[in-house]
């Protein structure tokens, strides 16, 4: 017995509900408004499925993020800017081992942190003289103290980009991403209690340092 | 007095709860307003934030980049394509030694008594149930969904005997002719 369709659907259909009937084989037409709206790991089922577009959402979503990670690893936007990259699409390629177990943005970190510990392995980080960064507006500051700041910054990022590598990683991802100690270690493949030595440990090389 | 352990501090310097000790223990409080001192500081530095400008061109770079790559493929398929493969390959292993058995035993003469016979060699044959090829053909088995399987082209297709045929060489048609003569012989020995 054939079954109409539309009866189907209006004896089951929630108001809250849109439909829409697509064709079998035909590529439905997603706007990005429509994916931007959606969850991470239904993002994650459509790039899978093929749709890269969804991916272009997952970049946006967690680009200023994962750019600022690898800012603080290098501390210089050239090095960050190709990292981040590098990170992205790293995530892309490796986008069927996203469990869902971690949210998306830790996962990206997870990529992001070995990216950077990777290159920093490699090379020393160069951080950029002060009058090539971005402008900053800085009429309603003080010029004293602003620049007492820029020095005392500098001061730090030299002294985090001195320690040890785990150690300047659960640095970044605590004081920086506010990460939990058990996200950390989760990022970083090592246990809680590692991540509380390393931080606490970390903490003491920056007092002596600074 | 016994003093804050180092997660203690810590835990103290990130707002933790160990109030009543560093209100008696200078040492322990000592340590850490200075962690305090070197957090404060930490986080005091910025990142500058790059022009709006910078953030189009990055997704534009990512997103070239990402066009260039192959599509990733979710896990489950992996897992399947392996697992249906190693299904696939233990099948044509034990049809295989199956029918090497078969075809290696002679043909025993008819004789009189032989529904005896064969009714006593049915009886000291090893049950199919407790043979442990079979066993993991099954477990595996059980865990591949039906639709899976016939997307992975495990599941015979109306045709594909014919097909099958069609694709082999004179010997080996010839040799599946000697193996069909031989089976129907021990069926009308029967």
């Amino acid at each position: 017995m054939a079954t109409d369709v539309t009866e189907v659907l209006a004896q089951n259909i929630r108001p809250e509900w849109s439909v829409r009937v697509v064709q079998p084989g035909a590529t439905a037409e997603v706007d990005l408004a429509t994916l931007a709206s959606l969850d991470e790991p239904a993002l994650v089922a459509l790039c899978l499925s093929g749709r890269r577009e969804a991916f272009d959402v997952i970049v946006e979503k967690h680009r200023r993020a994962v750019y600022q990670l690898c800012y603080r690893f290098v501390g210089n936007h050239e090095d960050a800017s190709d990292l981040a990259q590098d990170a992205f699409i790293r995530a892309f390629r490796g986008l069927e081992r996203f469990r869902g177990q971690s949210a998306l943005g830790t996962w990206l970190y997870r990529i992001a942190v070995n990216v950077c510990l990777n290159r920093v392995s490699a090379k020393q980080p160069q951080t950029e003289p002060l009058d090539v960064r971005p402008h900053i507006d800085q009429r309603a500051i003080h010029p004293d103290s602003e620049l007492l700041r820029g020095e005392r910054a500098e001061q730090v990022r030299a002294a985090i980009a001195q320690l040890p590598k785990k150690q300047r990683a659960t640095v970044i991802l605590r004081v920086y991403h506010e990460l939990s100690h058990e996200e950390i270690a989760g990022v970083l493949g090592s246990s809680v209690g590692a991540v509380k030595a390393n931080f606490f440990h970390a903490l003491g090389n920056l007092k002596k340092l600074l | 007095m016994t003093h804050l352990s180092n997660d203690e501090l810590l835990a103290a310097a990130e707002g933790g709860d160990h109030t009543s000790h560093l209100r008696t223990c200078d040492s322990c409080r000592t340590r850490v307003d200075e962690l305090r001192r070197v957090l404060q500081l930490a986080s005091e530095v910025t990142v500058p934030e790059p022009s709006p400008l910078f953030w189009a061109h990055f997704s534009d770079r990512v997103h070239q980049a990402v066009a260039a790559e192959p599509a990733p493929q979710s896990s489950w398929r992996f897992n399947f394509a392996w697992t249906a493969s190693v299904v696939g390959a233990l099948a044509i292993i034990v049809i295989g030694v199956a029918v090497t058995l078969r075809t290696a035993q002679p043909v025993a003469p008819v004789a009189p008594v032989a529904t005896a016979d064969v009714a006593a060699a049915g009886e000291s044959l090893p049950s199919l149930s407790d043979d442990p090829t079979w066993a993991l053909m099954g477990e595996l088995a059980s865990q591949i969904d039906w639709e899976d399987a016939g997307e992975a082209g495990l599941i015979a297709r109306p045709g594909s005997a014919e097909l099958a045929l069609l694709q082999m060489s004179a010997d080996e048609r010839r040799q599946v002719v000697e193996l069909l003569q031989l089976e129907l012989q021990k069926t009308k020995s029967l």
